[in-house]
């Protein structure tokens, strides 16, 4: 009897758990964020050539540290979920470690890049009409930030349950939060950053 | 067994979860906080929602009133005025800034506090659940923490009433420079600061709420309720919800941005600008109609926020009343469809003044006529389910109704508008008030009302009095167009919206006698909602009760017990084997034909699948050991002994 209930019920349910879904739907979301925020700069960009006012100027260095961070947390991301997934639950706790010191340096990272613009001469706060540019920029890495904050909490959360064996291969759901949002955080970062060189 | 944090699978783990609880019916005693307070109960949530909403209407109607009256006797001095509004009400004059206070907040409150979190939140929570076949939403801890920022964000919203400056005054779209400026009027300091802090918090509870219900719809519907037998209300409020999902984010952006001109010196929206007494500001280089742009991204899918969930309970009630399948069922929901897609690319039509490019104006215009497209095909599928029906005008029905007419009357307006040309005229006048206060705001508060009607029985096991409904009926119809009407005149004679005082304009003193007669017809209207407030607070103590299913409707909330249970459904969880509007159907004697009756066949029951197991079964250690010898597993390769 329950066999054949539960393939009847999976033609109307889906095949992944509510948390899941839930987490896609917050990426969507915040992914118009990041948008709205990229077409008005790109908008405010264009009206600005046009009137001569948009300062062009190289990104710190620091944004290129911060990429490569983030890329690798997301390899070691990967490791742990991939860890958890083979069963190998006694790898996942020093990989989820790793993973945290690297969303962390990618912290510093950032504020380091802050730190260089504000010795360039380029504040929040701009004095040149041309200089909203890097307004934008510390609004757009800022927000960036705040998400990464969020992540690196699931990310905590999850050590803590790596250590109490609750991520396995039989309890899955939350690793893949994690892992789905960690990756999104990166790709946004990598889109962040590219968006940022060609529409400077 | 285990938490639902590490089921492998909670989407079938629940269902038996929650199996257990229904079983005994009451089981475990609740505490007064865990059951009226912090209720994660998806009905409980929604009656919190409601009164909240009625709450907000009843000060954001209050408002109207007060500005109506300035309006229809500026000469006047109402004592009434100094002793509510203190200093703003100097000696019975209503203060010139507190106008405009009072207009914004009004706006505000009617668009977001009643019309997205009263009416969305209260049918969407009451019916998503219930309608689809499920125990609950798919996250009530979020559902909980989805009412309390709304209710948050309302207190901090209604707070600003009590500051020094009073609240923001620069209109329901917080336009800059008005708003960025703190010096630019009084509501621009502390007032828009907590304007801006509620919307914050309202965009969050709006996007928990809303994650919510596109999960709850999609994921956890019961056996046969395929998408094509789901009740139109639930199309439009998962609709709405992905509208909400899309766009507040991007008000959110808006108003960060609003935050940082504000506090933080940047000039996103400032540029140029020279403030009595002060000189030319430092802030160069921002436009203010980057602003726009952001805010009406938001702006026009939010009319559709508004309207789409009343569109979709006038849908069931008419059904249901009219006894008649609802006429085009996929057309209906293939043109919620389309007003929802194309909701998102006409957001120019509310700005063709602003100096944009006359080739792009004309694309949204093209773009906003298509919109008369799905709005019509759902006008008419209305009308051909009325027609010959075997009507029963219950008051639910009358609103529903109701709803039709101003939708048609708001509507036609629209098309005048989407002109870019003849918007140069109309623009900010009171052609615009009456146009969307026809199609947006009675339109959907008439729907807000047919639902309330209507599924009063189901959120509070009462009937509403029948009397006084029709009553309340016919005078909020008739104020409406009373009120709204004549506005359209006004309007097109050029008179503009958001003045505190027409008399001192020879152009606009024309209008003081059309001006008396709206104010008068408003608190007509004002008299039948006092009714309404009576009818619903009495009801809810004093009223008839109510049966199971007192409409004789198909949809699914009406086989769940009239007392409220934790988990909806007594045993299982019912089996849908047919879509909601089969009334009338030739070969069976009765006139309606529940989704969960199985005809001839014998009735299937919802059997929840068995849980999968999710305790870890390999050697445990404490948590510290290994936390450490998980680096030695991965640096020295160290094998797990089992
Ligand atoms: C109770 C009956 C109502 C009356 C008598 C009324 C009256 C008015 C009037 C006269 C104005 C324009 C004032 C001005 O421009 O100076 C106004 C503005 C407005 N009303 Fe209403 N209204 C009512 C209900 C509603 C409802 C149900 C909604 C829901 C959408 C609504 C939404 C708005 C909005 C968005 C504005 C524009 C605010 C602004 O300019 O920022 N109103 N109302
Ligand atoms: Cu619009």
């Amino acid at each position: 009897m329950s066999t054949n209930n539960i393939q009847s019920m999976s033609t109307h349910k889906n095949s992944f758990s509510e948390k899941t879904f839930i987490t896609w739907l917050f990426i969507v979301a915040s992914s118009m964020l990041f948008i709205a925020f990229s077409s008005a700069y790109w908008v405010h960009k264009t009206d600005g050539m046009n009137n001569n006012a948009w300062l062009s100027f190289d990104l710190p260095i620091q944004f290129w540290i911060s990429t490569v961070i983030v890329f690798i947390s997301s390899v070691f991301m990967q490791f742990s979920f991939n860890a958890a997934k083979n069963d190998n639950v006694y790898k996942i706790p020093s990989l989820l470690t790793i993973t945290l010191i690297l969303a962390l340096s990618f912290c510093v990272s950032q504020y380091l890049a802050w730190v260089e613009m504000k010795d360039m001469g380029l504040f929040f706060s701009n004095r040149e009409p041309g200089e909203i540019s890097a307004s934008f920029v510390y609004v757009l890495s800022g927000v960036h930030l705040f998400h990464i904050l969020g992540g690196i909490v699931l990310i905590i959360i999850a050590l803590v349950k790596s250590t109490r064996l609750e991520i396995h291969k039989k309890s899955m759901v939350f690793i893949n939060i994690c892992k789905t949002y960690w990756h999104f955080l990166g790709i946004v970062w990598i889109f962040l950053i590219l968006f940022l060189y060609f529409a400077k | 067994m285990s938490t639902v944090e590490i089921t492998a699978n909670p989407t079938i783990d629940s269902p038996t979860h929650h199996d257990e609880h229904g079983h005994h019916d009451h089981h475990h005693k609740q505490s007064f906080i865990s059951k009226y307070i912090f209720s994660t109960d998806h009905k409980m949530i929604s009656k919190q929602y409601l009164i909240t909403g009625i709450i907000m209407g009843c000060f954001g109607m209050g408002m109207s009133l007060l500005f109506r009256m300035q309006l229809a006797w500026p000469d006047e001095t109402f004592p009434l005025f100094e002793s509510l509004l203190g200093k703003w009400g100097k000696g019975g004059k209503l203060d010139p800034n507190y106008y405009m206070a009072l207009v914004t907040i009004h706006g505000t409150i009617m668009v977001f506090y009643v019309l997205t979190a009263g009416l969305s939140g209260t049918f969407s929570n009451l019916l998503i659940p219930l309608q689809v076949g499920a125990r609950d939403m798919a996250s009530p801890f979020m559902n909980m923490l989805s009412y309390w920022f709304f209710f948050l964000s309302s207190v901090v919203l209604m707070s600003s009433f009590l500051v020094e400056t009073g609240p923001a005054s620069s209109g329901w779209t917080v336009y800059p420079p008005l708003s960025a400026l703190e010096k630019a009027m009084p509501g621009s300091g502390l007032g828009t600061t907590l304007w801006l802090v509620a919307i914050i918090l309202f965009i969050v509870s709006a996007l928990l709420g809303g994650i919510n219900y596109i999960v709850t719809v999609l994921n956890m519907r019961t056996k046969g309720m395929s998408m094509n037998r789901l009740p139109l209300t639930i199309w439009a409020f998962l609709l709405t919800a992905v509208l909400g999902l899309l766009s507040f984010p991007v008000l959110l952006g808006a108003g960060l941005l609003l935050i940082f001109d504000r506090s933080f010196g940047t000039s996103f929206y400032l540029s140029d600008i020279h403030l009595n007494g002060v000189g030319a500001l430092s802030n160069s280089g921002g436009s203010p109609v980057l602003y726009q742009h952001l805010f009406w991204f938001l702006g026009h899918p939010e009319v559709y926020i508004i309207l789409m969930p009343a569109l979709g309970i006038s849908s069931e009630v008419i059904s249901t009343n009219a006894r008649k399948p609802i006429f085009g069922y996929t057309a209906m929901v293939i043109s919620l469809i389309g007003i929802s897609f194309l909701s998102f690319i006409v957001w120019g039509h509310h700005m063709f003044i602003t100096g944009m490019n006359p080739f792009l104006g004309t694309m949204f215009m093209y773009v906003t006529l298509i919109i008369a497209v799905p709005s019509a095909v759902k006008t008419f599928n209305y009308l051909a389910t009325l027609w010959k029906g075997n009507i029963r005008f219950t008051t639910g029905m009358m609103f529903a109704i109701g709803l039709v007419s101003l939708f048609i009357s708001g509507g036609l307006t629209g098309i005048y508008l989407g002109n870019a040309a003849l918007d140069i005229q109309l623009h900010d006048s009171y052609f615009v008030v009456a146009h969307f206060h026809l199609v947006m705001g009675s339109a959907a508060i008439f729907g807000m009302f047919a639902g309330i009607y209507h599924w009063f029985p189901k959120m509070f096991g009462k009937m509403m009095n029948k009397t006084l409904g029709t009553l309340h009926f016919w005078l909020t119809f008739i104020s409406a167009y009373l009120v709204f009407f004549p506005m359209h005149f006004m309007g097109l004679a050029g008179v503009p919206r958001r003045y505190y005082q027409f008399s001192l304009i020879p152009e606009f003193d024309i209008w003081m006698d059309v001006n008396v007669f709206i104010t008068v017809s408003a608190f007509l209207g004002g008299v039948a909602q006092l009714l309404f407030l009576y009818n619903f607070f009495n009801s809810i103590f004093r009223g008839e009760k109510a049966t199971k299913n007192p409409w004789e409707s198909n949809t699914l909330e009406w086989t769940t017990p009239v007392e409220h249970i934790h988990g909806n459904w007594p045993g299982a969880i019912p089996t849908v084997y047919r879509g909601p509007h089969e009334y009338s159907r030739p070969d069976r004697e009765s006139d309606y034909f529940p989704q969960n009756d199985p005809g001839n066949g014998e009735p299937e029951h919802y059997h929840a699948p068995v849980p999968i197991d999710t305790s870890y079964s390999g050697p445990k250690e404490k948590p510290s050991k290994v936390f450490f010898s998980s680096f030695a597993h991965l640096f020295l390769a160290k094998k797990v002994q089992a």
